[in-house]
């Protein structure tokens, strides 16, 4: 493959021309704009931002608003998800069953939870070091923390043996397969990155610190309970206590208003989600009679192989489960609340609460996807590819017209979000087609390790970016040092849409993209390139020269980390194109 | 006189808890005050838990059951945390009205 080629080019050029329809505008505008050419630059950029407006307006702030897409979204789904007819035959159901043997049947084997206990039995020894240490028990719970991080990831790391014939299991509710543990690993320390990100802006959090940690901790119980689920009751839990300690955690710093809109919006938001979610489950359930992944797969390849039974039932529950799914990962139209979590949470909790429920929910669907809907994963698929392209779409207009660096952070996840969704459900399809794909389970691999860095990098960028506006200029050398580091995420957020759309170019040539015909696929390609561009003037402003002189540590500090992050973001970009590469030459 | 049993099948079990669900998110759509917000909430889970206890007695597992304590278990949590940011919400502006909180926008 050489590296320079036509589609590189036409990439490099559409970047430039939507840079510079981008940055255009904005020069004539801070220039004053008065002349009759500048006045027509300004009309036309005014009419190429109306969709991006007519977006914008469309978040009003309204909880209800929020809620009524929501419904609206799972209502067309449900339509949706009837009208798409049961395939013919049965599926081939892969024994994958790890019940428990009638020996085995008198106790409870809980080697698969020794990672939970660990962090739960740290979060009550900072409770307990709170009461007896008070004010000085931050540095102790905090060692304690990272070194209770440190020991789940190494426990699960001794637990994991690709070789087993069966993997540790827990009465058929959690697993450690090889999904979980790199699941788990990534969340543990994606969490650690967090918690030493939150260190540098502690300072609304006073007399709150111990707290905050607790509560970081069990949130990082739940997400990965979920992650290890294998029946619908262990993921609801999991989830569950995850969102719970986010909403304590958003609503933490209780002097300011805006934390506590963020809060109330996420809380309303994920338990709407987790009303859909249940009620799907409870269809499910009534539809194949089991909440086991296991038993869900057995039961839908028995409807599919009848053809008799409640398989409207099951239609309507499968819609339901995936518009659940949908909210926590924030796709369009379940997306709405995402913005308003991540421009009001406080800086030391946001990068922690935007990034950890992602990448947990993106996992549980992986697990749904290629476990208990993998029946039914042909009725699943293109609902979910049009969730995908819908949120690149909206997603990356939607930052057109924001000013607050971290709402557009919010925003610019939500497009990543669909562009992470996109190739799971490409790779999802070659897995169930059989066709002997070679690379599936490494473009997997790649896929949810890109679910891990976007979200992470979004999520370092917008604490770093706490109390700054991209129509302000730096008012202090330690504003200008955040800035400097939080372009670092933003560049790597930059280069990673410049990869996927080269890498979707090139899947244009010898094969096709997961099943899109051209017209989405190019939709896709434009949004990417749209959100690249505006990534990369959000990039310029934040790493502009600062109005006051910068110290030094800083400048070396930032350097060094940017020029890391820039060597990431390159390695990111060629694994996105070797991922959809290696997915769409096997395509047939 | 003795009257005739009352069949409460499958179906309506699961029409019922249907028509819950429906009314919770017709709640918590038209609603504005937290308070009531909140009780829309628990009427989303509630149905939940009705299907769930509904389809366990038609299928004759104890999941359902099962899932139903859980469910009814964490919605206490869940309204207890909801009970906390209604009481942080009017701390601030002295009304819990969702309509007063929409300065986060765009």
């Amino acid at each position: 493959m050489p590296l320079i080629n036509l589609h590189w080019l036409t990439i490099i050029g559409g970047v430039m021309a939507a840079t510079l329809l981008l940055l255009v505008p904005e020069v004539v505008r801070a220039r004053g704009g008065r002349s009759a050419p500048a006045r027509a630059v300004l009309r036309a950029a005014d009419a190429l931002a109306f969709p991006a407006r007519v977006i914008s307006l469309l978040h009003t702030g309204d909880v209800r608003m929020h809620v009524l897409c929501a419904v609206v979204g799972a209502a067309l789904l449900c339509a949706g998800f009837g009208r798409v007819p049961w395939p013919d035959t049965p599926p081939v159901v892969e024994a994958t069953s790890t019940a428990p043997s009638p020996a085995a049947a008198d106790h409870v084997e809980i080697t698969a939870t020794w990672p939970q206990l660990v962090l739960v039995a740290t979060a009550v020894l900072g409770l307990l070091a709170k009461v007896a240490l008070r004010d000085r028990a931050f540095v102790p719970v905090l060692v304690l923390m990272f070194a209770s991080l440190a020991a789940a990831a190494a426990l699960l790391v001794h637990l994991y043996d690709p070789l087993a014939s069966q993997w540790h299991d827990m009465m058929g509710l959690m697993r450690l397969d090889p999904l979980a543990v790199l699941g788990q690993t990534a969340l543990l320390a994606v969490a650690a990155v967090m918690v030493a990100a939150a260190l540098f802006a502690l300072s609304d959090m006073a007399g709150r610190r111990v707290d905050l940690l607790v509560t970081l901790v069990l949130a990082v119980v739940g997400a990965t309970v979920a992650v290890a689920s294998t029946d619908m009751l262990t993921l609801y839990t999991g989830l569950a206590l995850m969102s719970v300690c986010n909403v304590i955690l958003l609503g933490m710093a209780s002097g300011d208003p805006a934390a506590t809109e963020a809060a109330m919006k996420y809380f309303l938001a994920t338990m709407t989600a987790f009303g859909l979610l249940l009620f799907g489950t409870a269809l499910l359930y009534a539809a194949v009679g089991d909440t086991q992944y296991d038993g869900i797969a057995d039961g839908l390849a028995r409807l599919i192989a009848v053809q008799r039974g409640p398989t409207r039932l099951a239609s309507a529950g499968l819609a339901l489960v995936i518009a659940g799914m949908a909210m926590l990962i924030g796709l369009v139209p379940f997306h709405m609340h995402l913005p308003d979590a991540c421009q009001g949470a406080p800086a030391a909790v946001v990068g922690f609460a935007v990034s950890v429920p992602a990448i947990a929910a993106v996992f549980v669907l992986v697990r749904l996807l290629m476990g208990p809907l993998a029946a039914v994963g042909h009725i699943a698929r293109p609902f979910l590819l049009l969730l995908g392209i819908g949120s690149l779409v909206v997603g990356s207009l939607a930052t057109v017209v924001q000013s607050d660096p971290r709402r557009m952070i919010g925003h610019l996840g939500v497009a990543l979000a669909g562009v992470v969704i996109c190739l799971i459900v490409g790779i999802s399809a070659h897995l169930a087609g059989g066709q002997g794909m070679p690379y599936a389970h490494e473009a997997l691999a790649l896929t949810l390790l890109m679910a891990i860095a976007l979200p992470a990098g979004g999520g370092i960028a917008a604490a770093a970016l706490h109390g700054t506006r991209l129509d302000m200029p730096s008012p202090d050398a330690r504003a200008a040092a955040r800035r400097t580091i939080a372009s670092g995420p933003v560049f790597i957020g930059a280069m990673a849409c410049l990869g996927l759309a080269a890498a979707l170019l090139h899947a244009a040539g010898p094969g096709r993209f997961i099943d899109m015909p051209s017209i989405p696929r190019w939709t896709a390609v434009a949004a990417l390139v749209l959100a690249a561009s505006r990534l990369t003037i959000l990039f310029w402003r934040l790493s502009a020269k600062p109005s006051a002189p910068v110290p030094a540590s800083a400048k070396v500090r930032s350097t060094a980390i940017l020029l890391t992050l820039i060597v990431v973001a390159v390695a990111a970009a060629l694994c996105a194109g070797y991922v959809i590469n290696a997915v769409t030459a096997m395509w047939p | 006189m003795p009257s005739a049993p009352v069949v409460f099948d499958i179906r309506t079990a699961l029409v019922f808890a249907a028509l819950m669900l429906g009314v919770g998110l017709f709640g918590l759509m038209r609603r504005r005050n937290m308070l009531l917000v909140l009780m829309s909430l628990e009427l989303v889970f509630a149905a939940a838990a009705v299907a769930f206890v509904a389809v366990a007695h038609h299928v004759r597992t104890y999941n359902g059951q099962i899932f139903a304590v859980f469910i009814i278990m964490v919605a206490a949590a869940q309204a207890a945390i909801g009970v906390g940011l209604v009481v942080g919400l009017y701390r601030h502006r002295n009304s819990i009205s969702t309509q007063h909180w929409t300065g986060l926008k765009g």
